[in-house]
């Protein structure tokens, strides 16, 4: 049987990895409108594909992880992981108010 | 604005607002020195759901009335800015908290025990729930400045 903590932990590394690819997929949208139609033609409308896209991946690793990470989850663990979605999810915060601060005054 | 979207945008606030309270009394309640993990596992997931329910909802209402009636209003007006780093912002930010409230429910869900006796564990948990609360402040006030821009 898996280990409670470990599939934790698991989840806690998707949501991670989904906040990562939220920040990535909005700045690379907007900078690459191929990326931007892409998402659009395929998902009605590039919020909702990034939305879709970002709970697949954190379901996809939260699976891999499960699965096929040997490694076994210990309180050490859980309490970086957790402290890493918490910076992630700071930084991220930051990244996309000063890009569009950047893109609205001073790329246009 | 037909009443769907209203009550649309009705259901996004409401289910936002509370989301925030819920989570901040989750906050308030992690603090202290003895806490109920009952209470916890079902506030945290009423809040999860709540926070899914206004992503859903504001969903709806932002693709298919918000970029077709009140986005050109904002960019051509004194207030552009209003849309293009508030709500650019926002509507990203957004995608985060459902992601994030699940992770406080889960964390409760599977280690609720070990996270309530273990101060060192439950640190980083009270601070993602802050971070939860912090955002979703943001996000409102994000939400009435928008709503500035429109008037």
């Amino acid at each position: 049987m898996i280990e409670k903590s470990k599939i934790l932990n698991s989840f806690i590394v998707g949501a991670i990895a989904s906040v990562v690819f939220i920040v990535l997929i909005t700045i690379v949208a907007d900078l690459v409108p191929p990326l931007k139609d892409w998402l659009k033609d395929n998902f009605y409308h590039h919020w909702i594909g990034k939305g879709i896209l970002a709970s697949l991946i954190f379901l996809l690793t939260q699976s891999l992880m499960t699965i096929y990470s040997q490694r076994k989850s210990s309180k050490k663990n859980l309490i970086e992981s957790l402290w890493i979605l918490n910076l992630v999810s700071i930084f991220g915060v930051l990244v996309l108010f000063v890009f569009y601060v950047i893109e609205t005054f001073l790329l246009h | 604005m037909s009443s769907l979207f209203q009550n649309l945008l009705l259901w996004h606030i409401v289910s936002g607002v509370v989301a925030i309270i819920i989570f901040y009394i989750v906050l308030m309640h992690l603090l202290k020195k003895e806490c109920k993990l009952k209470f916890l596992k079902r506030y945290s997931f009423s809040g999860f759901v709540l926070f899914l329910i206004s992503w859903v909802s504001a969903g709806y209402y932002y693709v298919e009335y918000y970029g077709k009636n009140v986005k050109p209003v904002i960019i051509q007006g004194d207030y552009f800015w209003a849309h293009k780093v508030f709500m650019e912002a926002k509507e990203h930010i957004f995608l985060f908290l459902p992601f994030l409230s699940l992770i406080v429910f889960l964390s409760l869900h599977y280690q609720g025990k070990e996270i309530i006796a273990d101060e060192e564990l439950k640190k980083p948990l009270i601070f993602l729930t802050g971070i939860i609360v912090v955002l979703g402040i943001i996000i409102t006030l994000s939400g009435v400045i928008i709503s500035g821009a429109v008037r």
